[in-house]
């Protein structure tokens, strides 16, 4: 298709538009195509037809016109055979010459009806009548010595043969057989199914006609119209001696026109035959033609619309195909970026927040440990900026998703309240928690992100409430298919939201009352990410609010109940959740396990070994997959975590070939991956390249030691008993702080 | 795309052209459309004012009408030469032959053998077939008329007639000939003198010098191409008759009348009949009423008797034109006095064409 390129690209530059403009003009052109194959084709058939109604005529014509002339020669032979006739006679009389008298008045009587007689080569009767008007002309070939047929007009037609004395011509005798009498005559050529005849001189007056001729086929024949057409015939028959052509009469329809000569006379048959009776097969072959040409160019013409359609539909789908392409190349490469950056930024976090850690874990020092927790603070509130500017990357380039998992709805509250009470509390505002006691509270859906948008709305109330109250209510109602509905409404006296600016709500960056609200701290992104969140979670935010009086924001999601069982107080379900719960400890030590560290980064491999310090954990560390690869080759490991983005060998790659290793020791002990960019699905990815499990970075440390508890050999375990800690309320913030960046296993 | 919409209208294109294109030819209307060659065998030449001249002016007469290209080829001698030529002429494109002497018989009879989709015209012949065809004129009717007028002229009552072979048709003429000089005058005699050539210049001169000097004629008539017994007549002052042309003007003290022959209609009519394919073979033997042949008017020379030579012609002339009577209708009688036609017969063409062989009363043949 040479204009393809053309077109490709127009639509680079252009765009969508262009595209457009071509797929109009495409059409457009498209149907002038069949418009004049249509009009091609039904030309065609015309011309067809009469084409072959001509052919077929001309063919049935030339047939005709070759019987006639058969028959025409038939005609000739009739009337010849009455000269022999003649001349078996004139032998008799020139045997018997004295006995003139007796035979002819024999022959006579055999033929009364015909004039016979014998005239002297003067003229004068010696039996019989004389000649009509005494008219030689009539038998001069026989006065001449040669028989004679001669024609006239009135009189009929007139047989004369010498009879001869010696070499002289006595006298001629003669027969007239007059124009009624010819039928008899030429009875024999009536019958040849040349439809209905006649005899003309070549003058064109009629002479004869045959019996049998119906009324209106007379009528015709003697017709100006057919002296027409006999003329037109008797020009052709200029170059041929007989002739036949189709005409249309008006009163005979379709006929077809002969005209003969007939050898040795100067006559012509004439005649006609009606087309139905000559050739009523050309009809059916005609149709017959007609109909399967018709048929053809029926099937040509969808055809060839078919095959354009399909052109056009091709060339569509291959414009369609380069530009899914594009997007999937550019949807890819953003995608890859994101996943970068969201490696390279949390990396270096994930190192600070560590070593923060064990700074927190090894010194005892309250200043040093009053700086560490700054860092600490400081350090999470960087990672919810980061979190909240990739979410809003992701947002933007289509990459967030809702991840489904089953959860425990009380566990949500609680966590939101632990995390935002405090600040309530600082502001000395009041903050107050309903929560519908019925509502069950086994659920499977995205609490990570619902709690994100609840955790949203809940911080800006706080953040734009200077006096009052913030109210914080969770209700519910029931719906169909095991789903139910679930509203989250934060309603706060804070300074309210100006009608006009409600639209600037949404929009990421934008801070209202600029002015007023300059101390408040936070990126802007917060609203846009939840708007986002709660669409993609079928949801949408609901906002009402006075300016100067307080606002209310809420919105329902639907998730799937999995229990029915109410969920009754809050509080108290929570508490027994985490007295069941784990809380930071070191549950365990391990001083005979030895595990093997692959990463690339060699603050991750610090921060581990300080994670796994309190649990006498054996840890080795390697920098790439070679360097794991020999040292698995010399040590025995229990338990081996390989990083899977590295440069050179990856973490998959690594695995793979110690699989392979059959003399390796280390063959088939558990390989946990760690990842700072898991995705959804990630836990089945990696189990399906051959690791056990995987860690998302940055490493939570109880995931970690509980990697540990599920894959070390069990002797090589030492329970210990868990040590309370003082304050439950903060060991159980401390551990939502952990369960909190553990939410980025979702990516 | 294009190249599918190509595609289509090409092939919409090819089945339309054939649809149109594909038909059947009529036939050709106008026969004289295309260019009909013709060929002529002469044994003299066709400017000799006499036998071979009258066939050229014929056809002279209509070539442009019939779009014909007619090839003379002259001074054909017969035999073996007559069919070379006949066949160069057939190999040069000619798809009718008129041979215009009797001589050319045998070489009509072996090329329209080989020949069978080339017509022939003999004439002077007799023979007929297939695709060829015999004619002649009657010009023994004219010969009668000529001997009326002989015989009304003559003042010894001799008249001479130099003849080129003693056969059929010479001698046919010599006693049409005599017939009508007895019919004027009873008593005159006809002397012939053969000359055994139908060209020999000289021959014909001589034996004509010999019956005016010898014999006492005094009116010459002829029978061969050669002009020559005119000129002799002419030189020696005696009153002769043209023979095949009108030469009055050349002879004007001399002449009586000429036989002459008008071959354009017949040509005509035959040539038409040939390109219409409706040939077929047959003897023509076209007399007085047809106007192939007949003699010119008398001329002054004719003398007192001009009159009743005129008288007389005429009502002959009417009643073979009637039919009511020809030359050799009964009662005629040999020159050794047999009755060779009764009265109230007449002799049969073919008798007259291939069989007539005796002279009439009143011809005397100089050996």
């Amino acid at each position: 298709m040479t204009d393809m390129p053309e077109k490709k690209e127009k639509k680079k530059k252009g765009g969508h538009l262009s595209g457009e403009a071509t797929q109009q003009k495409l059409s457009l052109a498209m149907h002038w195509v069949f418009l004049f194959l249509i009009l091609a084709m039904a030309l065609t058939i015309v011309l067809l037809y009469f084409r072959m109604n001509d052919s077929l005529n001309r063919f049935a014509a030339d047939q005709l016109a070759r019987t006639a002339k058969s028959d025409a020669c038939l005609v000739s032979e009739e009337t010849v055979t009455e000269l022999e006739d003649l001349q078996f006679v004139a032998l008799q009389l020139e045997q018997y010459p004295e006995r003139l008298q007796e035979i002819m008045d024999a022959v006579t009587a055999t033929v009364p009806m015909l004039k016979m007689g014998c005239i002297g080569i003067d003229g004068t009767a010696l039996y019989g009548d004389s000649l009509p008007d005494g008219d030689l002309s009539l038998v001069k070939g026989a006065l001449h010595g040669d028989g004679s047929l001669v024609y006239r007009k009135g009189i009929g037609l007139v047989a004369a043969y010498p009879v001869l004395h010696n070499h002289n011509i006595r006298y001629v005798i003669y027969e007239i057989v007059k124009n009624d009498q010819l039928s008899s005559l030429l009875s024999n050529t009536a019958d040849t199914g040349l439809g209905y005849s006649a005899i003309s001189d070549k003058d064109g007056e009629l002479v004869y006609m045959f019996e049998g001729i119906p009324e209106e086929g007379a009528e015709f024949l003697k017709s100006e119209e057919a002296a027409g057409y006999f003329q037109d015939l008797f020009r052709t028959m200029e170059v041929s001696s007989s002739a036949c052509s189709y005409y249309r009469t008006k009163d005979l329809g379709e006929i077809f026109v002969y005209e003969a000569e007939i050898p040795q006379t100067d006559f012509v048959l004439t005649g006609y035959v009606e087309k139905r009776a000559a050739a009523g097969a050309i009809n059916r072959i005609a149709f017959l033609v007609m109909w399967v040409f018709g048929l053809l160019a029926v099937i040509f013409v969808f055809s060839a619309i078919y095959l354009i359609r399909i052109q056009v539909k091709v060339a569509r789908v291959n414009e369609i195909m380069m530009e899914k392409n594009r997007a999937e190349a550019e949807s890819n490469s953003k995608s890859s970026f994101l996943a970068s950056m969201s490696h390279e930024i949390r990396t270096p976090i994930n190192a600070v927040l560590g070593i923060d850690e064990m700074i927190l874990r090894e010194f005892d020092d309250p200043k040093l440990t009053g700086y560490a927790t700054n860092i600490k603070n400081a350090g999470n509130t960087l990672l919810n900026i980061v979190n909240d500017v990739l979410d809003y990357s992701k947002m933007e380039s289509g990459k967030l998703s809702i991840v489904p998992v089953d959860y425990d709805l009380s566990e949500l509250i609680i966590e939101l309240v632990t995390m935002v009470r405090p600040r309530a509390v600082s502001k000395s505002l009041n903050f107050v928690v309903n929560v519908d006691e019925t509502m069950p509270h086994v659920l499977h859906g995205d609490n990570v992100r619902v709690k994100q948008c609840a955790l949203n709305i809940l911080t800006n109330a706080i953040k734009y409430t200077e006096r009052g109250q913030v109210v914080f209510t969770v209700s519910y109602k029931a719906g169909e298919d095991g789903l139910g509905a679930f509203t989250f409404q934060v309603q706060d006296t804070g300074i309210g939201i100006r009608p006009e600016d409600m639209e600037k709500l949404y929009k990421p960056f934008e801070r209202l009352d600029e002015e007023r609200n300059h101390g408040i701290e936070g990126t802007g992104l917060g609203l846009s990410i939840t708007t986002r969140l709660l669409s993609l979670m079928g949801s949408k935010l609901e906002v009402s609010s006075v300016y100067g009086e307080g606002s209310t924001f809420s919105f329902t999601v639907k998730q799937y109940v999995l229990d029915e069982e109410p969920i009754g107080d809050v509080r108290k379900t929570y508490k027994k959740k985490i007295e069941e719960a784990p809380v930071y400890h070191q549950a365990f030590t391990a001083p005979d396990a030895r595990i093997l560290v692959v990463d690339d980064t060699d603050m991750n491999l610090f921060v581990v070994k300080g994670l796994l310090k309190e649990t006498k954990i054996s840890v080795d560390t390697a920098m790439s997959g070679e360097q794991g690869l020999a040292k698995l080759k010399v040590y025995d490991y229990d338990i081996i975590l390989i990083d899977h983005k590295m440069p050179g060998m990856d973490g998959i790659e690594m695995l793979h070939r110690l699989r392979r290793e059959s003399i390796n020791p280390n063959q088939h002990k558990p390989c946990i991956a760690l990842t700072a960019n898991a995705m959804s699905g990630a836990r089945d990815y990696y189990i399906n390249e051959g690791f056990e499990d995987y860690l998302s970075k940055p490493i939570d440390s109880n995931a970690l030691e509980k990697m540990m508890m599920d894959f070390l050999p069990p002797e090589k375990i030492h329970v210990e008993k868990q040590p309370e800690l003082p304050d439950p309320e903060l060991a159980r913030a401390v551990a939502m702080l952990k369960e909190r960046r553990g939410r980025y296993m979702a990516g | 795309m294009k190249k599918l919409t190509i595609f289509f209208t090409v092939l919409i294109a090819a089945i339309f052209l054939g649809v149109i294109g594909i038909r059947v030819s009529a036939p050709e209307q106008d026969i004289t459309k295309k260019v009909t060659k013709v060929g002529v065998v002469l044994n003299g030449t066709k400017d000799d004012h006499s036998w071979n001249q009258a066939h050229a002016d014929a056809f002279d007469a209509i070539d442009d009408e019939l779009n014909l290209e007619v090839f003379y080829r002259e001074n054909v001698g017969y035999g073996d030469q007559a069919q070379e030529t006949m066949e160069e002429l057939i190999a040069n494109g000619c798809s009718i032959i008129f041979a215009e002497s009797v001589g050319f018989g045998n070489a009509v009879l072996a090329e329209e053998q080989k020949h069978p989709d080339v017509y022939f015209y003999h004439c002077s012949g007799t023979r007929y077939g297939d695709n060829y065809t015999a004619f002649f004129m009657r010009n023994y009717q004219s010969r009668y008329l000529a001997g009326i007028a002989a015989g009304y002229a003559t003042q010894t009552g001799c008249i001479g007639y130099t003849a080129a072979y003693p056969y059929t048709e010479v001698i046919r003429g010599i006693d049409a000939f005599t017939l009508g000089v007895r019919y004027a005058n009873p008593e005159a005699t006809v002397c012939v003198k053969y000359t055994e050539s139908w060209d020999d210049y000289d021959k014909a001169y001589a034996a004509t010098k010999d019956l005016i000097q010898n014999e006492d004629c005094d009116v010459i008539i002829y029978h061969t191409d050669t002009l020559a017994p005119l000129v002799c007549a002419n030189d020696l002052s005696v009153k002769s008759i043209g023979n095949n042309y009108d030469n009055r003007n050349r002879y004007p003290d001399s002449l009586l009348c000429c036989l002459e022959m008008n071959w354009a209609p017949y040509y005509e009519k035959e040539i038409r009949t040939c390109l219409e394919g409706r040939f077929y073979g047959k003897y023509d033997w076209l007399g007085l009423d047809e106007g192939v042949c007949g003699i010119t008017p008398l001329t002054a020379n004719e003398g007192a008797n001009r009159g009743k030579a005129e008288a007389a012609i005429n009502i002959r002339k009417k009643e073979m034109e009637d039919g009511t009577w020809d030359v050799f209708f009964g009662p005629v009688y040999s020159n050794t006095g047999d009755l060779q036609i009764e009265s109230n017969e007449a002799a049969s063409d073919y008798y007259l064409l291939n069989d007539l062989n005796w002279y009439v009363q009143g011809v005397a043949v100089d050996d």
